[in-house]
């Protein structure tokens, strides 16, 4: 801005300044006798007169530059690629989920190297691995918020990329570590799940996810407003108010991404007896680092460096005696017993 | 106009009111050489009348618009510079007041005001300042300077013109007054509809994944569709509202010019003024013209600087946490509280609690959520202020210290981190902005992150994402117990690590905890049967109140809410998700 001051200024001030030049060179003329004395003086008047439009042509020039700047960067977020759905297609058959040689890149960082899966509908699959693993990219990329960058991922045998946004979302309920609220009450919040829900179910869900008694000792019980973006509750109030809402939405396909971090131990046992009610009978994908939530999985997939490194029971990985048997072990270190 | 005008001064800070003052000073000397070029012409109008331009008249009015044009675009440069240092300068003060004061807010501040409104104010609003209102102000300023300047010259030559020029400016501020009044009403209408527009698009960006998944996306982007719909309305409404009025006020000053020229000419064939003058008077018509609607032009942005310095002035005027103490230095680190209260809204969260905390010692506090833990250690700390009673450090009044000497006892590890878009290093340093990489390095090495920092692609310069996104929930809690650490404050508060954990970052985090709270008065929310069961002490907190405390022994032996929770505990440990097939 200092740098642009002074050319600006003097700009400001020599434009206006007409004078400087057409009363000289109008002087000469004059001397000269190509410019009659009135002329001159209606020249003179008319110099003045012009200095108006142009003090403001110069003090709104640099808004034409901010301008500039401003149409580049809303073309940049208009330009950004869309993800392509079609408006309408066929409901997938059935829920079971596939992932073949799935690559992502997150910027300029491919965090997914060819992740293949398969993810028979009914069962119970878990993914664990060490932090940055990947796990929570390819949980992404299942509910469709994401897209592959080669390889696809399928659902019921289409490719995802095939199945109208609206369907497909009708198939899933994704619960991640920091799932949003909007700011309307609680109760509202939670009837997302299913928008024709009665009270009463809205109030069933809450119950069986551990709210209800928090929700009752709140100001206005289900009325109270989450505030925005549910600033009034804490991290784990808001992640069982999530967990409501999606059990509420009763979906044949449910993620579960580190669904309880925030929450106490206290009420994490309530959520995961909800949980596994919620889930009779779907298709579950659970990310979970207390590993002794998860050995009854029908398959663990072992996360590495965006790579698939193992895979099977939890018995058949510690036979495998591999990363696997290493995180039981630490797990098993510091795991609660009491 | 004036009013704003001293309004916005007042806002600035003294040495930026100071810049300000000058660069109008600056302007009016300005206004004065600009005004030289009167002279000239009236140096070659009175050659032309005399019917003879000698050299020596060109030169001299070319000499003379040579000082105009050097003398004020000397001055100009120097007042612009003024101007903008004044104008950045006081937004980044304004910006680091709001966050210094917001540091002090009771909690109730940050639910009543919605994250739009905040974020609006220290972007749009001042914003809206630091470009807007110094423009506007000098330019109005130097309109209003000049013009005066010129009254005064025409009264040398022509008292009469004077006088029709002086008229001229009062009908003018007349118009202004209404055009003012009416833009007064749409300002604040403007500034709300600017904030709801700001909530709404973050609400509408940060529930992305929630918009999809329950098909909100018509009702999302419809809130949000009205919400641009009415900020276009209003900002619409205002134009249309000040367009006449700016017409009136634009028609007044060219009528003035008119009205000059045509007073001019009358007095000339009546014989009471020469041609020189007359002539001199009719282009200064002119220049009048150019500086009144160079006034009248921006005066309608000055009340969005009205309403702008009053948004500011709101948050600041919200009232803090009395932070005003002595600085104290504690004989020892023994925490008490003596019968505390507190409540939020309506709602009473502590209720007649009284604890004592010897130095050293470890407390662990318990109970269900929603009892009143977290709050519990808020108070303690002094995040929030007690309603009744009192809590003590030391034997003194935590109100009693001033905040910097009470938070240099303290340390805190919890669950929510927010590391900053900086290096790891400076991240751990936090603070202590001196302190050599070897103690950050000590300290990564004791809170167990030093492994995982030196994979990291630049090791500790690497920078962490905005919101610590490229971390792990575990590495994030590591990095905050390292720079705990690098304080080595006396007294640490924990709110122990749920399940936030990868099962690897499991174990050191608990070896981290540990290095940590070494040797030091500990204050925990605890959820681990493990550290419970070795704390010198354990508060049962339900509702409010204390309904249980002693070690883990006696509690055990009691009937309640205790022994409740062990039940639990061991019941959530061993539990799994059933596979249904």
């Amino acid at each position: 801005m200092r740098a642009s001051i002074i050319p600006f200024t003097f700009a400001m001030v020599i434009m206006p300044a007409t004078m400087v030049s057409v009363l000289p060179i109008g002087g000469l003329l004059v001397r000269s006798g190509s410019l009659s004395s009135q002329d001159f003086v209606t020249v003179i008047i008319l110099s003045v007169g012009v200095i108006t439009p142009i003090i403001t042509l110069m003090s709104y020039s640099d808004d034409i530059r901010t301008m500039g700047t401003i149409v580049n960067e809303v073309r940049s977020v208009l330009d950004a690629p869309e993800m392509e759905r079609p408006a309408e297609g066929e409901a997938p058959k059935d829920c079971s989920i596939r992932l073949n040689d799935v690559h992502f890149s997150y910027k300029d960082k491919e965090v997914l190297h060819g992740i293949t899966m398969d993810i028979p509908a009914g069962s119970y699959t878990a993914l664990v691995g060490p932090s940055g693993s990947g796990k929570s990219t390819i949980a992404r990329l299942i509910a469709s918020l994401w897209d592959a960058d080669s390889g696809s991922v399928t659902l019921g045998g289409t490719d995802i990329r095939k199945i109208p946004q609206e369907i497909y979302s009708d198939q899933i309920a994704f619960v991640s570590q920091d799932n949003y609220l909007f700011n309307m009450s609680v109760r509202e919040n939670i009837r997302l799940g299913k928008p024709s829900a009665s009270d009463e179910e809205v109030e069933k869900a809450a119950r069986e996810s551990g709210c209800h008694d928090f929700i009752m000792s709140l100001e206005n019980g289900y009325d109270t407003m989450v505030g925005s973006s549910g600033g009034h509750l804490s991290g784990g109030e808001r992640q069982r108010i999530s967990i409501a809402r999606a059990m509420l939405k009763a979906a044949p396909v449910v993620i579960l991404d580190e669904a309880t971090a925030y929450t106490d131990p206290e009420n994490e046992a309530v959520i995961q007896r909800s949980v596994s009610k919620l889930t009779q009978g779907k298709t579950l994908i659970v990310i979970a680092h207390r590993l002794s939530t998860i050995t009854g999985a029908n398959k663990i997939y072992v996360i590495k460096d965006g790579q698939v490194e193992d895979s099977g029971t939890h018995e058949e990985l510690l036979e495998h005696h591999g990363l696997y048997e290493t995180m039981w072990n630490l797990h098993m270190e510091v795991k609660d017993n009491g | 106009m004036v009013e704003i005008i001293r309004k916005f001064f007042a806002f600035c800070s003294e040495e930026n009111r100071r810049k300000f003052q000058t660069s109008v000073l600056l302007g009016v000397f300005q206004a004065m050489f600009e005004a030289l070029k009167i002279p000239a012409i009236a140096v070659m109008v009175k050659a032309l009348l005399a019917g003879q331009v000698t050299g020596r008249d060109i030169l001299l009015s070319l000499g003379i618009m040579a000082v105009s044009i050097a003398g004020a675009g000397l001055i100009k440069a120097k007042a612009s510079m003024l101007q903008t240092e004044g104008g950045y300068d006081t937004c980044a003060k304004k910006r680091i007041e709001i966050a210094e004061h917001m540091r002090y807010l009771p909690m109730g501040f940050f639910s009543d005001n919605s994250l739009g409104q905040i974020t609006s104010v220290t972007t749009n609003v001042l914003e809206n300042l630091e470009n807007v209102a110094t423009r506007v102000v000098m330019l109005v300023c130097e309109g209003l300077l000049t013009t005066a300047l010129i009254i005064v010259m025409l009264a040398f030559f022509d008292l009469r013109i004077a006088l029709v020029l002086l008229i001229g400016l009062c009908l003018f501020l007349a118009a202004n007054t209404s055009l003012q009044k009416a833009a007064g009403t749409l300002a604040p209408r403007k500034i709300n509809a600017d904030e709801k527009l700001v909530e709404k698009v973050l609400e509408y960006l940060q529930g992305m994944a929630e918009v999809k998944a329950y098909h909100l996306t018509g009702k999302k982007s419809g809130e949000l569709n009205e919400a641009i719909a009415a900020n276009s309305k209003v900002n619409t409404d205002m134009e249309m509202t000040l367009i006449p009025r700016m017409s009136a006020q634009s028609l007044i000053a060219k009528l003035t010019g008119v009205a000059m020229a045509l007073c001019a000419c009358i007095f000339y064939c009546n014989g009471t003024m020469d041609a020189l003058t007359a002539v001199v008077m009719v282009i200064s018509a002119f220049i009048v013209n150019a500086s009144l609607e160079t006034a009248g032009n921006y005066s309608a942005l000055l009340r969005i600087v009205d309403a702008s310095v009053d948004r500011v002035q709101e948050i600041l005027k919200t009232p803090q946490m009395d932070i005003d103490g002595e600085k104290i230095t504690p004989e020892n680190r023994d925490i008490k509280a003596d019968n505390i209260e507190f409540s939020y809204d309506l709602r009473k969260i502590i209720d007649g609690v009284s604890l004592s905390i010897p130095e050293k010692s470890v407390t662990a506090i318990v109970g269900p959520s929603g009892g009143g833990k977290t709050t519990l250690v808020n108070l303690l700390a002094r995040f929030w202020d007690v309603d009744k009673g009192t809590v003590s450090l030391g034997g003194h009044d935590v109100r009693d210290y001033d905040m910097d000497s009470l938070m240099s006892n303290f340390s805190f590890v919890f669950q929510n981190v927010y590391l900053f878009h900086d290096t790891i290093a400076d991240n751990i340093r936090f603070g202590q902005s001196e302190a050599p990489m070897e103690e950050v390095i000590a300290a990564a090495k004791k809170a167990c992150c030093h492994d995982f920092i030196m994979a990291l692609p630049d090791g500790y310069d690497t920078v962490i994402g905005e919101g610590g996104a490229s971390l792990s929930g575990g590495e994030k809690q590591r990095i905050s117990i390292a720079r705990a650490m690098m304080k080595d404050a006396p007294v640490i508060f924990l709110d122990e690590a749920t399940a936030n954990v990868d099962p690897e970052n499991e174990h050191d985090l608990m070896e981290a905890i540990r290095a940590l709270t070494n040797e030091k008065t500990v204050i925990m929310i605890a959820h681990r049967l493990k550290t419970v069961e070795h704390a010198d002490q354990i508060l049962v907190i339900d509702q409010g109140k204390i309904v249980q405390q002693g070690t883990h022994a006696e509690l055990l032996s009691q009937e309640g809410i205790y022994r409740n929770f062990i039940q639990e505990r061991r019941e959530a440990a061993g539990w799994k998700i059933k596979t249904v097939q």
